[in-house]
C-alpha cells in the first residue's frame, strides 16, 4: 500500500505521534518548569527556615548563657579579689551547681583581674591561670566599656588549642567600679552548642558554617577553616552579600571552593556572625532532575502508548482499505484480472469497496465490450487487408487515405506513391470522362456507384476493374470517405471477348451443320426407301428360309438406319428452324390406339401390361398434327417399355384443366426410373440417364430431346416425374383444335392388354423340397396342359434351368442346400450374362410377411403365391403369368 | 370332439395322394420326437414349417395351422408347446374322416 513514499497508516500514526509529542512536551516542559520553580522555592524557603530556626536557637542559647554568666558576674564575691586562692573557690563553688554554665562554656569559666591576669578558673588548667591576657581584644573591650562582650574567635592557649570565643561579663563593686571581669570560654570545635553546628547536615551533603563580618570562619565542618578568613570577595556572591548588605535568606551560589549551592544566610542578633547553609544543587535538585525524569519517561511511554493505540485502531479500521487499495493496485498493474474485491467490512469502507466493484464490473463490460469491438474492428480490418479485391479509401475530396495490399498487388503502385494523391494516377484515357461524372455526381448525392474501369498500371499495362464506390457517412449523415473496391475482371473481360468470338463461331458452325443436314434429308431418304421399299417387295416374291431370314434382317436393318436418320435430321430441322407443324383433322383415340399396338408386341415380349386410356371427358376429334403427336407418344412409350422390366406402362390422355383443347398426356412406367440428378438434363441432346444405359438399351438419345422441341411448337411443354427404382411418369400437353363438324365425343374405349395366344403347352419348373408339395403341385396341374419338371432344391434348380427353357419357375424360398431367393438371384445372373430374355418366376411363400415378398422381388421373382394354396390361386397365378410368357416364346425369334 | 367336427373334405383329385401325406405327418411327429431328445429345434421348425405350407394345399387347415405354432415354439425353443402340437396332431390324424369328392 505504497502511495508517495508512505502509507496512510504510517502517515496518519506519525501525524498523530508528533501531535502527541508535542502536546506531552510541552505539558511536560509547562509542568516541570512550574515543578522546578515551586520546588526551588519550596527548597530555599524551607532552608532559611531551618538556618533561621538554628539561628534562633543558637542565638537564644548564646544570650542565655551569656545572661548566665552576667548574672554570675555578680555573685563574684568583690571583697576577696585579692585573695587569689579564695577567688578560685568562690568561682568553683559559684559555677559547680551551674551545669549549662559549665557545659556551655566547655573551655572554661575564668575571672580576670583588672590587669587582666586570670585570677580564677574553673576548671583549673596551669596553662591560663595567672597569667596575664590584657592584650586580649575581648578584655580591653570589656575594661574599657565596662559592658558585657563576646570575643572573635582566637586559639586558645590551653592544650590543644582549640580555636575559642570568649564571652565577657564586668563584675562591678558596691559602688559600681569596675573590679574584674568574668570570661566563658566556648571551644568552637568540641560538640557543644556552637561546635555543634559543624554536625548539622543540611539534607545528606549540605552543611552549615558560622562567620562574623570580618570573614573570619568560627565554626565550620572543616576545622582546618576555622579561624580563617578564606572566603575572598568575590568568591562568593551571596557572602559578600551577606556581609555587605546584610542579606538574609536563600539563594543559588558558588562556594569559594567552586561547589554549586544553594547558600542560605542568617544573621545573629547579639553578635556579627552569620549563620550559612550551603546545600549542593546536585543534591537538592536531584528530584527535580528525577521528576525530569520520570516526566520524560512517562511522555515518552504515553507517546509510545498512543502510537500503538492509534495504529492498532488504524490497523483495525484501516486494514480493509489497505487490503481494498493493495487489491486494487493489483489490478491496476494488470496482475489481476477485473475481478470483484472481496472486503470483510460494512460502513465507508464497504460502501467503497462495494463502489469499486460496481465500477470494476461496468470496466469489465467495458472491456468486453471493447474486446468485441476490437476483434470486430480487427476482422473487418483483415477482411479489407487480405481482400481478393482492390480496396480504396479516400476523403471528401478524392485525396487516398489508405489502399489495401491488394492494391498494391494489382496496380504496382506501392501505397507510399498514392497516398495523399488521387485514384485518378490509374486513368488510362480509356474511360470515357462522362463516367468520371456520373460516378462524382452519384457518390456525391450519397448513393453509391458501381462500373467498370479501364486503368492504367504502374507500368502502363491496362486492365479492367469492376468497381463499386460508395460514400461512408457519419452519424449526421455527412459525406466522411469514400471507399472504392475495385475488382480485377480483366481476365473475365478477355474470357467474355473469347467467348463471345467462340459462340459466334459455335452458331454459325452449327448453323451450316443444320444447313447442311436438313438439306440433305431428302438425299439420305431416298435411296433408304428404295432399300427398304425392295426389301418388302423381296419378301414378297417366293423365298427359302434361308432368304428370308437375310431379307428380314435386311428390312428391320433398315428401318433402323432410317429411324436413326430420322431423328437425327428432324432435330436438325427443328434447330434449323425449318420444322413446320400440319394442321389436320384427326382422331386421338385412333391415334392412341395404334400407337398403343405398335408397341403392345414389344411389352407382351417383356411381360409388361400395357394400358392405353383416354379419358371419357377428352375431345377425340381435333386439329393438329398427328404425325408429330405420335412421334411423341411413340418415343415416350418406346422409352416406357425399355426402360422397364416387369410391371405395367400406362399411357392417359386427360384436359389440362378445364381448357377444352389443351390435352395432358402421361405416359407412367414401373421401370428403371432416373437418378434424381439426371432427371433435369434428360431433355438435352445426346443425354441419358447413364452412359451406360446406351449400352444396355441402345438409342441415339435425341428421342426425348426432339420430343420436347415438338412438344413446345405445339404450344406446350414437357416434363418427368421419377423415383429411381420404380418407375418415371413423363407427361406433356399439347393444344388442338376442335373439328368443327364433330364436335361431341365417341366414348373413349380401355385399352385393355392385348391378347395372346397360347399356342403350346407351357414348360413349368416346379422347385419345392417336400416332396408333399410337389404330389400337391403335380395333381392340382394334372388335367392342365403344362409340362412340369421338379427340383428339390435351390441349386438343383438353377442347374435345371440352365439345360433347358421354362416358361415359368415354380419357386418355394426355403429350401435346404440353396434357398429360392439365391437360386432367383442366380438365374436372373445368368440370365443376363447369357443375353436371355428373363423367365418369370413364381415364388412359393410361407412367409406372409410384406418384408419377405419384397425380398423375393429384390431377388428377381415376378410374384409371389402364399402357401398354403388352393387349385385355383395356383391355376389363376400360372394363367396370369403364363400368358404372357407364351408371346415372348412365340415371336420373340421374329424380334431378333 | 364329435365325429362330425373331423369329417374333412378333399378333391378327388387328391385321393391318391392323402394316405401318403397322412403317414408322413405321423413320420414327421417321429422325426419332432427324435429331434426334441437332441434339442435339435431347427429340424423340429423346418418340418413345422412344412407342415405349414401343405397342410391347407391338402385341405388339411388344421395341420397348417398345427405347423405354424410347432415352427414358432421351435423358434423359442418351447419345448412344452412342441410337445403339445404334436399330440394334437397325432389326436387329429387318428380321428380325422376323409370324404372326396
Amino acid at each position: 500500500m505504497k502511495i508517495r513514499g508512505l502509507s496512510l497508516k504510517t502517515k496518519m500514526a506519525t501525524v498523530v505521534s508528533v501531535l502527541f509529542l508535542f502536546i506531552f512536551a510541552a505539558g511536560a516542559v509547562m509542568f516541570e518548569s512550574t515543578f522546578e520553580e515551586h520546588f526551588k522555592k519550596a527548597i530555599a524557603e524551607q532552608q532559611y527556615e531551618f538556618v533561621s530556626n538554628t539561628v534562633r536557637d543558637i542565638d537564644t542559647q548564646v544570650r542565655e548563657a551569656h545572661k548566665i554568666l552576667i548574672s554570675v558576674s555578680k555573685l563574684i564575691p568583690v571583697n576577696d579579689l585579692n585573695d587569689y586562692f579564695a577567688m578560685q573557690k568562690h568561682l568553683e563553688r559559684i559555677v559547680q551547681t551551674r551545669f549549662f554554665m559549665k557545659t556551655f562554656f566547655d573551655d572554661g569559666i575564668l575571672l580576670y583581674s583588672t590587669t587582666g591576669r586570670v585570677i580564677g578558673e574553673v576548671p583549673y588548667s596551669p596553662e591560663r591561670y595567672g597569667k596575664d591576657f590584657s592584650h586580649r581584644e575581648y578584655f580591653q573591650y570589656t575594661a574599657r566599656t565596662k559592658a558585657p562582650y563576646i570575643s572573635k574567635p582566637f586559639h586558645s592557649v590551653k592544650p590543644p588549642y582549640d580555636p575559642i570565643v570568649v564571652f565577657t561579663a564586668p563584675v562591678f563593686n558596691k559602688k559600681q567600679e569596675f573590679v574584674a571581669m568574668l570570661g566563658g570560654a566556648v571551644s568552637l570545635t568540641k560538640d557543644t552548642t556552637l561546635g555543634n553546628i559543624a554536625n548539622i547536615r543540611v539534607g545528606k551533603t549540605g552543611y552549615m558554617y558560622l562567620y562574623n563580618a570580618d570573614r573570619t570562619m568560627i565554626v565550620h565542618p572543616d576545622k582546618e577553616r576555622i579561624l580563617r578568613s578564606d572566603v575572598p570577595p568575590g568568591a562568593n556572591r551571596l557572602f559578600d552579600k551577606s556581609i555587605n548588605e546584610w542579606f538574609e535568606g536563600s539563594g543559588e551560589t558558588v562556594t569559594s571552593i567552586g561547589l554549586h549551592v544553594i547558600g542560605t544566610f542568617k544573621r545573629f542578633q547579639n553578635t556579627d556572625w552569620i549563620l550559612a547553609a550551603s546545600y549542593p544543587v546536585r543534591e537538592a535538585y536531584a528530584p527535580i532532575i528525577k521528576a525530569r525524569w520520570y516526566m520524560v519517561g512517562y511522555t515518552a511511554l504515553g507517546i509510545f502508548l498512543s502510537i500503538l493505540i492509534i495504529l492498532i485502531v488504524m490497523r483495525r479500521n484501516l486494514s480493509p482499505l489497505s487490503d481494498l487499495a493493495s487489491q486494487a493496485e493489483t489490478i491496476g498493474r494488470g496482475e489481476r484480472q477485473l475481478e470483484s474485491v472481496r472486503v470483510a467490512t460494512g460502513g465507508e469502507i464497504g460502501a467503497l469497496a462495494f463502489s469499486f466493484n460496481e465500477m470494476l464490473k461496468r470496466l469489465r463490460d467495458r472491456e468486453t465490450s471493447l474486446k468485441k469491438t476490437l476483434e470486430e474492428l480487427q476482422k473487418l480490418y483483415n477482411a479489407v487487408e487480405h481482400s481478393s479485391a482492390v480496396v480504396i479509401i479516400t476523403d471528401t475530396h478524392g485525396n487516398i487515405e489508405y489502399v489495401n495490399p491488394k492494391f498494391v498487388q494489382v496496380t504496382g503502385y506501392e501505397k507510399s506513391e498514392v497516398l495523399g494523391g488521387t485514384p485518378s494516377i490509374l486513368k488510362s484515357g480509356e474511360t470515357l470522362s462522362e463516367t468520371y461524372k456520373e460516378l462524382w455526381d452519384t457518390i456525391q448525392s450519397g448513393e453509391e456507384w458501381q462500373g467498370i474501369f479501364h486503368n492504367k498500371k504502374k507500368n502502363g499495362e491496362f486492365y479492367w476493374a469492376s468497381a463499386s464506390i460508395s460514400p461512408l457517412k457519419d452519424t449526421k449523415d455527412a459525406i466522411t470517405h469514400f471507399v472504392g473496391i475495385q475488382e480485377d475482371i480483366t481476365a473475365i473481360k478477355l474470357f467474355e471477348q473469347e467467348l463471345q468470338k467462340a459462340k459466334e463461331a459455335a452458331e454459325s458452325a452449327n448453323q451450316a451443320k443444320s444447313d447442311f443436314l436438313a438439306g440433305m434429308s431428302h438425299e439420305i431418304r431416298t435411296p433408304m426407301n428404295a432399300i427398304i421399299g425392295m426389301s418388302e417387295l423381296m419378301m414378297e416374291t417366293p423365298l427359302n428360309d434361308e432368304q428370308k431370314r437375310y431379307v428380314e434382317t435386311l428390312m428391320h436393318a433398315g428401318e433402323n438406319l432410317l429411324n436413326i436418320i430420322n431423328d437425327i435430321l428432324d432435330i436438325s430441322k427443328i434447330e434449323a428452324g425449318y420444322l413446320e407443324l400440319e394442321s389436320t383433322e384427326f382422331n386421338l383415340q385412333e391415334l392412341l390406339d395404334r400407337s398403343c399396338d405398335i408397341v403392345a408386341i414389344r411389352a407382351r415380349e417383356k411381360g409388361i401390361a400395357l394400358a392405353c386410356n383416354v379419358l371419357s371427358d377428352v375431345p377425340v376429334h381435333l386439329v393438329g398434327d398427328p404425325g408429330r403427336l405420335r412421334q411423341v407418344i411413340l418415343n415416350l412409350l418406346g422409352n416406357a417399355i425399355k426402360f422397364t422390366d416387369s410391371g405395367e406402362v400406362a399411357v392417359e390422355v386427360s384436359k389440362e384443366a378445364s381448357d377444352r383443347t389443351t390435352l395432358l398426356f402421361s405416359i407412367r412406367d414401373t421401370g428403371i426410373g432416373i437418378p434424381e440428378d439426371k432427371v433435369g438434363r434428360i431433355f438435352e441432346k445426346f443425354m441419358q440417364a447413364d452412359s451406360s444405359t446406351t449400352r444396355k438399351y441402345g438409342g441415339t438419345g435425341l428421342g426425348l430431346t426432339i420430343s420436347k422441341r415438338l412438344v413446345e411448337l405445339m404450344g406446350g411443354k414437357i416434363w418427368v416425374t421419377s423415383l429411381e427404382g420404380v418407375g418415371s411418369t413423363f407427361y406433356f400437353t399439347a393444344d388442338f383444335q376442335l373439328q368443327k363438324e364433330k364436335q361431341e365425343k365417341e366414348p373413349a374405349g380401355v385399352a385393355t392388354m392385348s391378347e395372346g395366344e397360347m399356342s403350346r403347352p407351357l414348360r413349368i419348373l416346379l422347385v419345392d423340397d417336400s416332396e408333399d408339395n410337389r404330389l400337391l403341385v403335380r395333381s392340382f396341374l394334372k388335367k392342365m396342359p403344362y409340362v412340369i419338371d421338379t427340383a428339390d432344391n435351390g441349386l438343383a434348380a438353377v442347374e435345371r434351368y440352365k439345360a433347358s427353357t421354362y416358361d415359368l419357375i415354380l419357386m418355394d424360398i426355403q429350401m435346404p442346400v440353396m434357398d429360392g431367393h439365391t437360386a432367383t438371384k442366380q438365374i436372373r445372373d445368368w440370365e443376363r450374362s447369357n443375353e436371355r430374355e428373363p423367365t418369370p418366376v413364381l415364388a412359393l411363400t410361407a412367409y406372409a410377411l410384406p418384408e419377405e415378398i419384397r425380398k423375393g422381388y429384390d431377388a428377381g421373382c415376378n410374384g409371389h403365391l402364399t402357401k398354403p394354396f388352393k387349385k385355383n390361386d395356383l391355376l389363376n397365378a400360372i394363367t396370369a403369368f403364363g400368358k404372357k410368357t407364351s408371346f415372348h416364346k412365340e415371336d420373340g425369334k421374329n424380334k431378333e | 370332439m364329435d365325429d362330425t367336427s373331423l369329417i374333412i373334405t378333399i378333391d378327388k383329385d387328391l385321393e391318391d395322394l392323402i394316405p401318403g401325406y397322412i403317414e408322413n405327418r405321423r413320420r414327421d411327429i417321429a422325426s419332432i420326437e427324435a429331434a426334441l431328445r437332441k434339442n435339435d429345434f431347427e429340424t423340429i421348425r423346418v418340418l413345422g414349417h412344412s407342415m405349414k405350407g401343405s397342410g391347407g394345399g391338402y385341405g388339411f387347415d388344421k395341420i397348417t395351422e398345427i405347423g405354424k405354432r410347432i415352427e414358432e415354439a421351435a423358434k423359442v425353443m418351447e419345448t412344452g408347446e412342441i410337445n403339445r402340437q404334436i399330440a394334437a396332431l397325432s389326436e387329429y390324424l387318428s380321428n380325422i374322416n376323409i370324404v372326396y369328392e
